[in-house]
């Protein structure tokens, strides 16, 4: 059975029945749509040897996900904590990845696929942190500055998969700044229909930006691309956000269509994983998450104080889900203990499903939950 | 995905139309489909048709639920529907079996593969009227008659059994039980499951997760999807408690999937090459019209003026994915079918703005 319109309507039921049970527990909706896709993996695995491929529905909703965390970003929060927040950034990648790197050595991994997925695991999840914080409608100094940290995160573990896949890296950097500069032109065209507050026109848009990175990103088959693409739809909804007058209402209608949006992108994050994978890399994975947690205690008693140290780490404990796609190819395709691919893969896993749960904890203990200010239905009413 | 580009750009550029009604976006977007196509400009690739299969499949799904929002039994019992769908069958007979005779004599890029399937397509899409024009005509009138009243019911019956009827008699009775038992297993999952979430974006959720299980199981059944899911439609139409809800929903991404949908249909367009060509691809649309609104004209109990049977409802368009899957035989039907929508929305468009000179006049 290899119909992918009848998978993808299994896996999102079966994400939606996981979110919906999540919530009865007081739990995250997107943990509970983890579990739901992972259960339907498991059954199809049991039902049928044939899997269909869904990255191109996959890859569309992260895009359009990405896409909406960057239009949460607001640039006077950026602009006014901007030391605090590169200092972050810093420490979190030099201490994650020196940690999760000797994990992965200790592991037995070689060097340099040691060093990889130190630099790819040290990188945070945007569409976790925005996930969650949607649902909860938290706004406040610790969602945004969560969401900052994430997002700028990806650039140091993107740098390294260009590097690493063999890449020189004048001509990576080139081919980064024309998909960067394609990014921006397309939060550019974006804002048209959004400054005429067609913003149903803007969601569409939203996921033209999204198909259009994608598009880009397909043209390497062997490639870290799906890390490009969650940087580049981030960038583009940042622009939108940044440069629309309506930014409270674009906001406001992008975050009514989020949590569905979350809830099936995280169950097709659930279906990737196959029982063997589980199996094989649960060991390893919460070997590399232990360290990542570590590291991130680390680095926010340097950056953030000790006050909001636990906090800022345990926001943060998510890992970006598109550069450990990127990791997992350039560890396939591109040498680097290929065997052992499962190891991270299950750790990003488990990370989502952890750092949601703890995301959702340090909002709420930061009292940003129930905090966002703008009114459901804006974005209708501005259309009426 | 270049092709899934190509189809949100459509979505994109027509974005702004989307709230001027009175464009005639959806040729626009047909147009738009066309030109970018494979027999067009050939900005999509020539493995369109097969590869967006089940992106239109699930666009059809969405607009089939949709077009059953009237489909409630108190609607039907005050509108007489068992006798009216008798008169409406039979003239989608007649116009059908009419048409299928004068398209067994075109020229080979028209012949739709076989008599019984071409006047089955044909005289679906002479009952696939559109009941928005209708709506809107009514909610323009300044006093109203009876007609008018009656016209979007009468509209969206039709549709409906426009739906119904090209899935059904495309594959026996079988499969016709099939499709609607599929169809209302479908209504009531949805049902229960958004009575049980809390929320609307979990009810945004399982309408989309539904949706998509109700198309792929027609898929991976060989059932029409149009069928299944205007059926798992009517169910959501008779639930007295979260109707409103769920067709909220429905209407609110009615336009995107619209889009969506006409970009693709555009894209199975051939246009035959070679002198004479647009003789071919317009005699028997331009037949086809005629005979509908003659039809329409003279049916008793539904006697619709010419401008309430001229528009095509755009799902027309999907009736040849009911008939059976999508291959390279349906591309003549979706052809004609699709002029036919081009010429009723231009015609309709000219004597809207020759009745607003008049007016100004």
């Amino acid at each position: 059975m290899s119909e992918p319109v009848l998978w993808l309507g299994f896996i999102m039921a079966a994400g939606a029945l996981g979110a919906m049970a999540a919530r009865a527990a007081r739990l995250p909706a997107i943990s509970g749509a983890l579990v739901g896709g992972l259960a339907v993996s498991l059954l199809a695995t049991a039902v049928s040897a044939q899997r269909p491929d869904l990255r191109y529905a996959d890859y569309l909703l992260v895009a359009f996900l990405c896409f909406m965390a960057g239009a949460d970003i607001d640039l006077t929060h950026l602009a006014r904590n901007r030391r605090s927040i590169l200092a972050g950034v810093m420490a979190q990648t030099v201490l994650v990845t020196a940690l999760v790197m000797l994990a992965a050595l200790a592991l037995r991994f070689d060097l340099r696929a040691a060093l990889a997925i130190g630099v790819c695991l040290s990188a945070g999840s945007p569409a976790v942190v925005f996930a969650v914080s949607t649902e909860l409608r938290a706004h406040g100094d610790l969602s945004q500055r969560l969401l900052c940290l994430s997002s700028l995160s990806l650039l140091p573990a993107l740098a390294v998969l260009l590097f690493m896949r063999d890449m020189a890296l004048p001509s990576g950097a080139a081919l980064l700044l024309v998909e960067a500069a394609v990014a921006a032109a397309i939060g550019l065209v974006i804002l048209i229909p959004v400054s005429r507050m067609s913003l149903r026109g803007a969601i569409v848009a939203a996921a033209l930006a999204g198909s259009v990175i994608v598009a880009l990103t397909q043209r390497w088959e062997v490639s870290p691309r799906p890390a490009d693409l969650a940087i580049l739809t981030i960038l583009a909804g940042f622009l939108v956000a940044t440069l629309s007058a309506n930014r409270d209402v674009v906001r406001s209608a992008l975050r009514d269509v989020a949590p569905a949006c979350a809830v099936m992108v995280f169950a097709l994050v659930g279906w990737y994983l196959t029982a063997d994978e589980l199996a094989a890399g649960v060991a390893g994975g919460l070997l590399l998450l232990a360290a990542r947690i570590v590291g991130l205690l680390l680095a926010g008693l340097m950056a953030a104080g000790r006050r909001d140290a636990l906090a800022e780490a345990l926001g943060q404990i998510p890992m970006g889900g598109l550069t450990g796609s990127g990791l997992v190819m350039l560890m396939l395709f591109n040498g680097g203990a290929p065997e052992r691919y499962q190891i991270p893969h299950v750790a990003i896993w488990l990370s989502g499903l952890v750092g949601a749960v703890t995301t959702r904890w340090a909002l709420g203990r930061a009292g940003e939950a129930g905090a966002a200010e703008e009114d459901p239905d804006a974005w209708r009413a501005a259309m009426r | 995905m270049i092709a899934m580009t190509c189809v949100l750009a459509g979505a994109l550029l027509l974005s702004r139309p989307w709230l001027e009604a009175r464009k005639p976006f959806a040729s626009l977007a047909l147009l738009l489909g066309m030109t970018m196509g494979p027999d067009g400009l050939g900005l999509m690739p020539a493995d369109v048709r097969v590869v967006l299969n089940p992106l239109m499949a699930l666009g059809t799904g969405w607009m089939a639920m949709l077009a059953a929002e009237s489909w409630s039994l108190s609607t039907l019992r005050r509108q007489q529907a068992a006798g009216r769908a008798a008169v409406m069958l039979l003239l989608a007979a007649i116009v059908g079996i009419v048409l299928a005779a004068l398209l067994s004599l075109a020229p080979p890029p028209l012949n739709v593969s076989g008599f019984g399937q071409a006047a089955l397509l044909l005289g679906c899409a002479a009952l696939a009227l559109d009941p928005d024009v209708s709506r809107q005509a009514l909610a323009r009138a300044i006093r109203p008659g009876p007609a008018e009243r009656e016209a979007p019911a009468i509209a969206s019956l039709a549709l409906g059994i426009a739906l119904l009827a090209s899935a059904l008699m495309g594959g026996g009775p079988g499969r016709a039980l099939m499709a609607l038992g599929l169809g209302a297993g479908v209504g009531l999952l949805l049902i229960i499951v958004t009575r049980l979430a809390q929320g609307s974006a979990m009810t945004l959720t399982w309408l989309v997760a539904i949706t998509f299980l109700g198309a792929g199981s027609a898929i991976r059944l060989g059932l029409p999807v149009c069928a299944v899911t205007f059926t798992a439609g009517v169910v959501l139409a008779n639930d007295a408690g979260r109707r409103d809800l769920l067709f909220t929903f429905l209407r609110e991404w009615e336009r995107p999937a619209l889009t969506a949908l006409l970009v693709m249909a555009g894209a199975w367009v051939a246009i035959p090459a070679g002198p004479g060509f647009a003789m071919i691809v317009l005699l028997p649309p331009a037949a086809f019209l005629l005979a509908r609104v003659a039809a329409w004209r003279l049916a008793p109990g539904c006697r619709l003026s010419w401008r309430r049977s001229l528009p095509l409802s755009p799902l027309a368009l999907a009736l040849p994915l009911a008939v059976g899957p999508l291959t390279a035989e349906a591309a003549p039907g979706i052809t004609t079918i699709a002029v036919s929508f081009l010429l009723a929305e231009t015609i309709t468009l000219l004597a809207g703005r020759a009745d607003s000179k008049g007016t100004a006049a």
